[in-house]
């Protein structure tokens, strides 16, 4: 069962990309606020996504052609994995370079493909993801935004919600019908390369929990779209949007969310001391972690050879999450069970937030529900 | 593969005290002599899809190291339980597909259908992790050690749980096989060093290690 999930090894010519991501992150990142460097992939830093782009550590799947590196996703995933280790703030870029590039290189046209992904890649060009709406989440295919052809193109009427980070990007690939009605389901349904700074375009903030603005509602008043604003083929979007969560599963970061205030937490443990219940707590997650770990290589090495691993991808993320949701659960229980030790305010704070976005690990890219459900489908069950 | 295969057809021809002089006379006993531990790992697997309880795998660690090191004894141990979830898990999800209630095969209602994806989770996480302890010889690095039996140990208690929950009462009568691979699965838990023992073991390596953060740490092991 899941046989494709093999123990692999890192080719050594992408474990020596390390170096390289490491310096970035001495440079941009390790004397960042615990703080800041829990937020991980919903942190913004333009100068560093710049900097990631300057240095060639974006796009490194793309056809050189296309400005990209030309690497496998080995390369991918030893920089992502770093940069989430060590929390770099990765939010303005991180939707481009894990799946909107790859949805416009393998549906988009030529001209698409060398208008966008050499800016991508250098880090100039940041994109978001338009497929939640108000009416529709899990099930996406109730989608109601719509577009209708004109004599130039398309007009775009609708709303998206939840995007993150949708103020400060260039662009959103949003699923759209564009014949049929809801009743359709599947059918009927396209993506755009929709321009956020478009006349008709409203962005409104949605702040969370912890006074954050990430989350975006996008309102979209008879938007017109240039005919080349289609990306793929007319109806055809409900594979290509399956195709586009497929990469956005697959990647490593699924287990990492927490490992900064692991990591704080037990920079804390060193201090004040561990006696055997925490020892174990720590024991535990490392376990956890190097397995979870092992099974992300293992995913990438499905990708490597060509595959859309999207079951087995589910299966890590479903892990990942819980994993990353136990972290905060455990590490308040821990701090809270010793009431007469000092604790570094940083510490707390982190916490504090970490306990409130967590719920979240298991939401976005697909509920835990969900993911079970495509697991279950895996594994024969109808 | 081929290996496996003719290990199993061995184990499936020689019941109870007939197993260990064929496994001896087919030179398996002295396997660990002649491959390496990440070779023999699906004979190990092979050995708990069958819950075999003979002590096979302390054997083969005797043959080729006189004084086993607790930790080989344990990755071998997690390769077993390994063996053993793949097993409850195929059982499981025949049983799911031919078991009728309500009209229907009780694997098409999606409560069942959540837990048989936690199911294969957990012997997917175990598998991996047995093979990660088993890739460094006959004398695994504490860390690695310690990772797989904590997680084939703490993954067991979900696994045994979902199996007879799917299974229903007819999981705990003795005329039926489930009962021996979940007491099997239980007692391999307990035997090297359960959960607690290795994440002591772990969390005391990780808190006085130097390194930089946890990613730092698991690739130095």
């Amino acid at each position: 069962m899941f046989d494709a999930l093999q123990l692999t090894r890192i080719p050594a010519e992408d474990e020596a990309l390390r170096g390289k991501v490491r310096a970035l992150i001495a440079e941009h990142v390790l004397h960042r606020p615990v703080t800041e460097r829990v937020r991980s992939w919903m942190g913004i830093d333009a100068d560093f996504s710049r900097a990631l782009g300057a240095a060639g550590l974006l796009g490194l799947t793309l056809p050189v052609d296309y400005g990209g590196a030309g690497r496998g996703p080995f390369a991918r995933y030893v920089v992502v994995e770093e940069l989430l280790a060590a929390g770099a703030s990765v939010g303005l870029h991180w939707i481009a370079d894990r799946q909107s590039a790859l949805v416009i290189l393998t549906f988009g046209t030529e001209a698409q493909k060398r208008s966008y992904l050499p800016r991508i890649c250098r880090g100039e060009l940041f994109f978001c993801i338009g497929m939640s709406e108000p009416e529709a989440g899990s099930d996406l295919a109730s989608v109601r935004t719509g577009a209708e052809r004109t004599e130039t193109g398309w007009r775009l009427t609708g709303q998206k919600i939840w995007t993150t980070a949708a103020h400060l990007c260039d662009y959103a690939i949003a699923l759209v019908r564009t014949s049929g009605t809801a009743a359709d389901r599947h059918r009927g349904l396209s993506q755009f390369i929709v321009d956020l700074k478009a006349p008709g375009v409203t962005i409104r903030g949605i702040e969370d929990a912890t006074g954050h603005r990430d989350f975006n509602e996008l309102f979209f008043d008879g938007v017109e779209l240039a005919a080349d604003a289609l990306l793929g083929e007319e109806g055809a979007g409900w594979a290509q949007v399956n195709a586009e969560l497929a990469f956005e599963r697959s990647g490593p970061e699924r287990i990492w969310s927490s490992a900064v205030l692991l990591d704080s937490w037990i920079g804390h443990l060193k201090q004040a001391g561990a006696d055997e219940v925490r020892t174990e707590r720590v024991g535990g997650f490392m376990a956890q972690l190097s397995a979870l770990r092992a099974l992300s290589i293992a995913v990438t090495a499905r990708l490597a050879a060509g595959e859309q691993p999207v079951v087995e991808a589910s299966l890590v993320k479903d892990l990942g999450t819980s994993f990353e949701q136990a972290i905060p659960a455990a590490i308040a229980d821990d701090l809270g069970g010793h009431p007469d030790e000092a604790v570094a305010p940083q510490l707390r704070a982190a916490l504090i937030d970490a306990l409130a976005l967590a719920p979240a690990y298991s939401l976005r890219g697909g509920t835990r529900e969900i993911l079970r459900g495509i697991i279950a489908r895996g594994l024969g069950l109808r | 593969m081929e290996l496996r295969a003719a290990f199993e057809r061995l184990l499936d021809a020689n019941a109870g005290d007939a197993l260990m002089p064929a496994l001896d006379g087919a030179g398996y006993l002295d396997a660990l002599r002649e491959l390496p531990l990440s070779e023999v790992e699906p004979l190990l697997r092979a050995l708990g899809a069958r819950a075999v309880d003979a002590p096979v795998a302390e054997t083969m660690a005797v043959r080729a190291v006189a004084a086993p090191s607790r930790s080989l004894l344990a990755v071998m141990a997690a390769a077993e339980m390994a063996g053993i979830g793949e097993r409850l898990l195929e059982m499981s999800l025949e049983h799911a597909n031919t078991r009728r209630q309500f009209g229907k095969p009780i694997g098409g209602f999606q409560a069942i259908q959540q837990q048989l994806a936690v199911m294969a989770e957990q012997v997917v996480l175990t598998r991996i992790a047995a093979q990660s302890g088993c890739a460094h010889g006959l004398e695994p690095p504490l860390v690695e050690a310690a990772a797989a039996k904590s997680v084939a140990s703490s993954a067991a208690p979900t696994i045994t749980a979902i199996a007879h929950a799917v299974h229903g009462a007819i999981g705990i009568a003795r005329e039926f096989p489930l009962h021996r691979f979940t007491a099997r699965l239980h007692a391999l838990r307990m035997s090297h060093g359960s959960e607690s023992y290795w994440n002591r073991t772990l969390g005391k390596i990780r808190i006085e290690a130097e390194a930089e953060n946890s990613l730092d740490f698991l690739r130095h092991v």
